[in-house]
């Protein structure tokens, strides 16, 4: 029992309980305080703990499995909850802290759990607290985002849920790496874990809430699903080479779809699924290398993104717009959001000195020691475009760009800056001193990698220099234009809904067709109901419609004898069927 | 050309960067490519261009739709989101009794 109230998310989910009963003006200390055990818990996860309660003939149901790596991704996402907790300050929606802190339990639950069943668990938790921390605002498109998120969700759920049951029936229950001859099970599992890590057809959830979450809120959810998704494709699948090719699709897919974007934080969205194919592309390459390059690229794109998400929120917070149309100059409104932003951008950029020089060239290293060539120039390839989105195309026309400034309805709050500082601070230093970095991730006695290289460096500078190059050229290819771009939200999006608006207007259609019919029987038999006056007792009534007692009331006597007359004939039926 | 100054100033760092590659580093490459003086720099220039040139004027005139492209599917034509009738000039009016019965 002790070893369970360790558990981080005991304590997030408790406060969730907590804070939705309690006065609305104490919710943010609560939060904060709930935020600060949740990281100082994680931190503290003793590596090798272990907590198993016997589920049905003798499998164990692993509630808690602390390993290296559990113990850094959860670290890691308590960091980011409590970083978006500081960011959000007085900005977050009552509800939406409760769901949020459950969305974030259920996360660290997913990260430290040794079961597969109890991964599923906490796997449909994760998904109905995002789906509630959107629906919670009230704002129409993020309720039905929301709704679309919850259905995405579900339908991978069940998913991995159908291939647990498969691999149980097998006798495979723990979170252990699988392989391709367990069958049906194994390709479920991959698929249900594919769409929470953005796998092709089912990536466009992403780009479609975030963007409508709120401004803490896409900070929470950006560093949670994905990147759970993403370890447990490391735990379970390293080394699938079906997953080289779909994380380079995917890399290349999100950088041309945040290549086209207008809006800021769909842009962002959208290269988290870039991001997410050089997380997988490692994962596929399965090296103890490209193992650690993962863990390391999962952990930076939590605090880089992260940081990325606060600077643009707080712009979106500050004037309201968050097209790149709209916006403009803003770097003579909110300079010190500009260092930040542009801390993040080169950051995930992969510029020396910086946390994504330490972790983004790690991917290119496994593939290159593992002698994939192909590989190794496409995700080189992929890893330009987002120099080109983020820095360039939404750095410089959000902060400098050609709009003029829109107005500022209120000034960012000093809070919104802690929370980014916080991120920041931890970029300075992952970037500085890699070693650092490295020894906290899970496979470092197996590899030694070593950034700060004279040819990294200037081979780093050279990638950069010469897309800059082609931003300046080519700059009338970069322009931002109004508009959306179709994606594989199309299909649930307009035929699926034309359809179920077909089906339902046709069911419409026939309750309205058999309620016309009835009414026109009505209107045909409604004569035979009228005053029987009218028939029986014409001159009495004087043809008129309504009853008028005082003209046409039957004497008493009627009344009794035909209720004798109904007793007679009730007696008489009754004793002939006895 | 206007931007004439900024290449320069792109130019000149590249070139540098490519002299110190070419007299102090002594590169153990995984591919024979990556031992080439400039090829970052050339390589960072022609995929740029080419990512570019895909996703904007080749995928705009695939997927390239306009910005309410998906408000409202669910509302009835001539009606906003809440229900409320739209009037010709735009402005909400209450829905009146013969819009609910058929």
């Amino acid at each position: 029992m002790n070893s369970l109230l360790a558990h981080p998310s005991f304590v997030l989910l408790l406060g969730a309980v907590i804070i939705a009963v309690l006065p609305r003006k104490y919710k943010k200390y609560l939060l904060l305080a709930t935020g600060i055990a949740g990281l100082i818990l994680a931190l503290r996860l003793p590596v090798g703990m272990e907590y198993s309660l016997p589920l049905i003939e003798g499998l164990p149901l692993v509630i808690l499995k602390v390993d290296q790596l559990a113990w850094l991704m959860t670290s890691a996402a308590a960091l980011m909850l409590l970083a978006s907790i500081l960011y959000g300050w007085g900005e977050i929606g009552h509800r939406e802290i409760t769901w949020g802190l459950v969305y974030a339990g259920a996360s660290c639950g997913a990260l430290l759990s040794g079961s597969l069943i109890m991964l599923v668990i906490w796997w449909e938790v994760m998904a109905a607290g995002a789906a509630f921390m959107l629906i919670s605002r009230h704002d129409r498109h993020a309720v039905n985002a929301g709704i679309r998120y919850l259905l995405v969700h579900f339908f991978g759920g069940n998913l991995l849920l159908f291939g647990i049951v498969l691999l149980a029936r097998q006798g495979y229950v723990l979170v252990e790496p699988l392989s391709r001859g367990m069958g049906a099970g194994y390709w479920l599992v991959l698929a249900g874990v594919g769409v929470s890590a953005g796998m092709i057809p089912f990536h466009s959830w992403i780009a479609d809430a975030y963007p409508n979450a709120s401004i803490a809120g896409s900070v929470v959810m950006s560093s949670m699903t994905t990147k759970v998704a993403a370890i447990t494709l490391l735990r379970l699948f390293a080394g699938e080479t079906f997953l080289v090719w779909m994380g380079i699709l995917m890399a290349f897919w999100g950088v041309f779809y945040a290549l086209r974007e207008n809006h800021i934080r769909r842009l962002l969205s959208y290269h988290i699924i870039s991001q997410l194919g050089l997380i997988i592309t490692a994962i596929g390459i399965g090296t103890p290398l490209a193992k650690n390059a993962a863990v390391a690229l999962t952990i930076g794109n939590m605090v880089y993104k992260g940081l990325l998400y606060m600077s643009t929120g707080s712009i979106y917070y500050c004037t309201g717009k968050q097209k790149l149309t709209e916006l403009g100059h803003q770097i003579e409104t909110v300079p010190i959001n500009a260092c930040f932003f542009f801390v993040g951008a080169l950051s995930i950029a992969g510029m020396p000195g910086l946390m994504g020089f330490a972790c983004k060239p790690m991917v290119m290293a496994a593939a290159g020691s593992e002698h994939m060539a192909l590989v190794s120039v496409l995700l080189y390839f992929a890893g330009i475009g987002t120099f080109l989105s983020i820095p360039l195309k939404l750095g410089y026309n959000m902060f400098v760009g050609v709009n003029p400034a829109p107005e500022m309805k209120k000034p960012p709050k000093i809070m919104m800056y802690v929370g980014m500082a916080l991120l920041a601070v931890i970029i300075f230093i992952a970037g500085l001193f890699p070693g650092r970095f490295y020894q906290l991730l899970p496979w470092s006695e197996l590899t030694s990698y070593t950034p700060y290289t004279l040819d990294h460096v200037v081979s780093e500078f050279q990638l950069l220099l010469g897309s800059l190059l082609a931003f300046i050229v080519l700059h009338h290819l970069f322009k931002v234009k109004k508009g959306v771009s179709l994606d594989m939200d199309w299909f649930y999006r307009r035929p699926l809904a034309s359809l179920v608006l077909m089906l339902s207007n046709g069911l419409n259609g026939l309750r309205l067709a058999i309620w016309r019919s009835l009414l026109g029987i009505l209107e045909r038999i409604l004569p035979f109901f009228r005053n029987p006056m009218r028939i029986l007792m014409p001159w009495k009534a004087g043809g008129k419609e309504d009853f008028q007692p005082d003209r046409y009331r039957l004497p008493v006597g009627a009344g009794a004898s035909w209720i004798l007359l109904a007793f007679a004939v009730m007696f008489l039926l009754l004793s002939a069927a006895v | 050309m206007y931007w004439s100054k900024k290449l320069l100033y792109i130019l000149v760092p590249i070139l540098i960067l490519a002299g110190i590659e070419l007299l102090f580093v002594h590169p153990h490459p995984h591919f024979v490519w990556e031992g080439w003086v400039g090829y970052d720099a050339v390589f960072g220039f022609i995929s740029s261009t080419i990512l570019v040139i895909i996703a904007k004027p080749l995928m705009d005139g695939l997927i390239k739709r306009p910005e309410d492209y998906y408000e409202d599917i669910y509302v009835p034509k001539g009606y906003q989101a809440n229900g409320m009738k739209e009037t010709s000039a735009g402005e909400p009016v209450k829905p009146s009794k013969e819009d609910h019965h058929e």
